[in-house]
């Protein structure tokens, strides 16, 4: 219990402190949004310098921070100087169709990488396990955007697929199921994309870990007692594997709203990532800090949910 | 009388990670009646793990069966395929190891891991399995049994782990337990312990049991007979008192004779050096062309180097492969 | 024989696992007291969980007791700093149960040897080199093993290696915790002639390292050393010449030790050895 309680206390703080950064990181950058609008002929400066006061871009950084705190203790995080709206409900979204793909990508791709790794380790050093690797090394060595890239031409050429965003124009007058329907169809190639791109570090962390598990004594021992080659791969040698396992599903868990800005900006799907570029790009502070803290919270909340799972999981540590 | 395991002429070769080979087992023979219990007396390197992991027929990747047979009540374990092997592994035939800490699983309850056994070879419901696994553990631990049902490898000692992995072995009722160096990593006060219960189950269920030890004062009035091996051979097999009393084979006198023993009737300390046998461990990678122990032995003669001895018989059944007892 | 090394009193606790349910502290030294003197050949035996090889790091000063003193030469070891304890240690040698862990596998048995000579700096290369050679012959091993890989050697030969380290740097006091007990009797055999010819009594007291011995084993433990210690529950319960301990043991737990350790009850007719 001590132990969860540990790492509970410092999640809390990293995140407190990743916040700080991000704070001082977006205001260290030179230009503010209203430079930009500054530019623009057609803008006076008193409505400049009103705008600029009204934001309160002029106080020091400290008074900001303090500010801004105040705000998300009530549920806010800002305003969107591009949008002129709350940040909190666009980032939510957004984020609501960024794990929309992660979520359903993420099951799937250890659904896939988790018997195929245990099947390459039970066929370890054979050509089943020399194709699985090598198919692996493959896709590794692809860089994810040439991979998109390919993808998406394939589906421009045989138009099998939508090319591209959420949902198809006019989709809000269909039957539910339709919706659904052209909701699923838009989803398969940044699923696909998403999916290929996480197999090959899946896969071999699966398939080196049951094969270790293998070779440990007690599933020679359980092997000596006659318990079969099934039970043995799954119940033991995967069992016995759980420890880097789970740490990398908790990796899975925190890539969950930063890991598929690559993907989104090219299938043009409306989410998180394309999103905090936009603003990044625009200087919209607060977009920019409320989209770091949250792909945070998710980094942060993925190791924790990674500690209490080894926590249940190997008793060892429960009994430390 | 039933013949619970009969070996014959087995041989086994291994190819080690670093190249080359080594002849682990070359045509070894033993035999086990129902009820039996033979000990295997070796040291490193003699084989005996070997044979252990091949009566199972549970050789590592890079071993080889050159030769031989491993008959248990009849049927030629090398011959089956890998269902048929599941199925007598821990019902017929069980194996225990030297090392019980690294035979259980580590993130199980040691009770579950006995169920499991009873899982891969019986159909009975959960509750039947664990009514078993708890009544043996009852008779292989007494009073403790039920806070041990629920502990996990690393809360128990080494001893009571090495109950664990007995129990396991045992609660399918099998005809043959094989232990392989069971009790050398423990204290010698938990090694008698462990061979009391062995002895108790022995006698209680009429357990057949190949114990293989480097250990020969373990194997007093717990074997019946006692088999020598040295360089994946067997050198000699005879009645188990008259081996540790009168030892026909030279490497078994010398065995026996550097192993310092505390007995009631003689002084403990003697500034003498502890006899030892000369020379260094055989070379298991090559077939030597004459007996195996020769360039350590005191009673060398010239056909040593020439030729492999067989096993010659002697009094009473028993066996020694040496030429002194040739003919 | 002068004092070399004393326990005055160690108290050493440690967080334990046990079974469910009764998780706590565990009293590994319960007031131990020793006295080791020059040239002396003590055995300090008991089963697992008896204190024996706390009591092995304590004296070697690898782990801190609790409470208490630990003398050397008049020196009280927990008292001292780290910086004199370095000085203090190639005195006090531990040579463990597995040395497989304490080289690096990748060392050849030449550079094993040499490595803490290369730390004193105090020999040339080619003085190291014969050194290290004259050690090999010291423990039984032929010359040649110096360029052999520490890895590829066998279990007798790793630990004669280690006790050749643990002598390089010449100590007073060689400790052995469990060191023979997972080898063959044959090597064991072998093993304990070396710590006899190095503990040989004609050689003056001041060249002869003292030996303690810990063990479970305690036939091998009478058979080289003169003084058994035996210990349960981190006490100290008996001690004895060996002679005493094994013919006319009193405390229940040494009882128990001697008829656990008791060899095959009848001898055989022995030739004369080689």
């Amino acid at each position: 219990m001590r132990y969860l309680l540990r790492r509970f206390l410092h999640a809390a703080l990293l995140l407190a402190g990743a916040s700080v950064l991000a704070f001082l990181f977006t205001s260290l950058a030179p230009g503010n949004y209203f430079d930009e609008m500054r530019l623009n002929p057609q803008i006076s400066n008193e409505t400049l310098a009103a705008l600029k006061a009204h934001y309160d871009i002029d106080k020091p950084l400290a008074v900001r921070y303090a500010v801004w705190l105040k705000s998300l203790a009530h549920g806010e995080m800002g305003y969107s100087f591009a949008y002129n709206a709350p940040v909190a409900p666009l980032l939510a979204v957004r984020a609501r169709n960024t794990l929309l793909l992660t979520i359903i990508s993420t099951l799937l791709a250890w659904c896939i990488a988790l018997p195929l790794g245990v099947w390459s380790a039970e066929h370890s050093g054979r050509w089943a396990d020399r194709v699985v690797t090598a198919a692996s090394a493959f896709l590794l060595v692809i860089p994810d955007i040439a991979l998109g890239l390919g993808l998406l031409i394939f589906v421009v050429k045989t138009r099998w697929l939508p090319t591209g965003g959420m949902v198809s124009v006019g989709s809000e007058g269909m039957p539910f199921t339709a919706q659904l329907w052209d909701l699923l169809q838009h989803m398969v190639l940044p699923v696909v994309i998403l999916v290929l791109g996480a197999q090959p570090i899946l896969v071999r962390h699966v398939r080196s870990a049951v094969a270790e598990g293998l070779e440990e004594g007690f599933v020679r021992a359980a092997a000596a007692h006659g318990i079969p080659r099934r039970r043995l791969l799954w119940h033991y040698a995967l069992r016995a594997a759980a420890n880097p396992l789970i740490s990398l599903f908790g990796f899975s868990i925190g890539a969950l709203l930063s890991g598929s800005l690559l993907v989104e900006v090219i299938t043009s799907w409306p989410g998180l990532g394309p999103f905090l570029l936009e603003a990044i790009l625009g200087r919209d502070l607060y977009v920019v800090i409320g989209g770091v803290l949250l792909s945070t919270v998710f980094l942060v909340g993925g190791n924790f949910i990674a500690d209490v799972l080894l926590f249940w999981a190997d008793p060892r540590i429960r009994t430390e | 009388m039933e013949l619970i395991l009969d070996v014959q002429n087995l041989s086994v070769r291994y190819r080690p990670p670093g190249g080359g080979e080594v002849f682990a087992l070359r045509g070894a023979n033993l035999q086990i009646a129902s009820g039996q219990v033979v000990g295997v007396l070796g040291e490193s390197g003699s084989g005996k793990s070997t044979l252990a992991a091949s009566a199972l027929a549970l050789l590592p990747v890079n071993g080889v069966i050159e030769a031989g047979a491993v008959l248990l009540q009849g049927t030629n374990l090398l011959e089956l395929e890998r269902e048929e092997l599941e199925r007598v592994r821990g019902s017929k035939v069980s194996l225990i190891f030297q090392e019980p800490g690294m035979a259980l699983h580590p993130m199980m309850r040691v009770g579950a891991q006995i169920e499991e056994v009873l899982r891969a070879h019986g159909d009975e419901g959960k509750e039947a399995r664990r009514a078993a696994a708890r009544e043996l553990l009852d008779l292989v631990f007494g009073g403790e049994a039920e806070r041990i049902y629920f502990s996990y490898p690393h809360q128990l000692s080494g001893g009571q782990r090495q109950r664990i992995a007995i129990a396991q072995a045992i609660v399918c009722k099998p005809k043959l337990l094989i232990a392989d160096e069971p009790t050398a990593s423990l204290d010698s006060v938990t090694r008698r312990e462990i061979v009391e219960l062995l002895k108790t189950l022995q006698r209680e269920r009429g357990l057949a049991i190949l114990f293989i030890t480097h250990s020969a004062e373990l194997l007093e009035g717990f074997a019946d007979r006692i088999v020598v091996m040295y360089a994946g051979q067997m050198v000699e097999d005879s009645d188990a008192k008259r081996v540790l009393t009168a030892p026909r084979h030279p490497y078994t006198e010398a065995l026996l004779k550097c192993r310092p023993a505390l007995r009631r009737d003689e002084a403990v300390r003697e500034d003498e050096r502890i006899p030892v046998i000369a020379g260094e461990a055989p070379d298991l990678s090559a077939r030597s062309k004459g007996c195996a122990f020769e360039p350590r032995c005191v009673d060398k003669m010239e056909i040593c180097c020439e030729s492999v001895p067989e096993l010659f018989e002697i009094e009473n059944g028993g066996k020694v492969r040496c030429f002194k007892f040739d003919g | 024989m002068e004092v070399l090394l004393t326990a005055e009193n160690l108290v050493k606790d440690y967080a334990s696992r046990r079974l469910r349910g009764r998780d706590g502290t565990v009293r590994a030294l319960d007031g131990v007291s020793l006295e080791i003197r020059a040239g002396a050949r003590i055995g300090i035996v008991g089963a697992s969980g008896s204190g024996k090889s706390t009591l092995a790091l304590c004296l070697a000063s690898v782990e801190r007791p609790d409470s208490g003193a630990i003398r050397f030469l008049k020196r009280d070891l927990t008292q001292v700093g780290e910086s004199e304890l370095r000085g203090i240690r190639p005195q006090i040698q531990l040579v463990f149960q597995d040395s497989s862990s304490a080289f690096n596998p990748k060392f050849a048995a030449g550079e094993v040897l040499e490595e803490p000579w290369i730390l004193q700096r105090k020999l040339s290369a080619a003085e190291r080199r014969e050194r290290g050679a004259e050690l090999l012959e010291r423990v039984g091993l032929p010359r040649n093993l110096f360029a052999r890989n520490a890895s590829d050697l066998s279990g007798g030969q790793r630990q004669r290696l280690a006790i050749a380290r643990a002598l390089a740097v010449q100590p007073k006091v060689l400790i052995l915790d469990e060191a023979l007990s997972a080898l063959d009797y044959s090597v064991q055999a072998q093993i304990a002639n070396l710590l006899l010819d190095l503990s040989d009594k004609p050689a003056p007291a001041a060249e002869r390292p003292a030996i303690i011995l810990i063990s479970h084993d305690l036939a091998m433990a009478a058979r080289i050393c003169d003084e058994i210690v035996v210990m349960q529950g981190g006490r100290i319960v008996e001690r004895d010449s060996s002679e005493k301990i094994v013919h006319a043991p009193e405390h229940a737990t040494t009882r128990e030790l001697v008829a656990c350790s008791i060899g095959l009850s009848t001898k055989f007719d022995q030739r004369p050895t080689v």
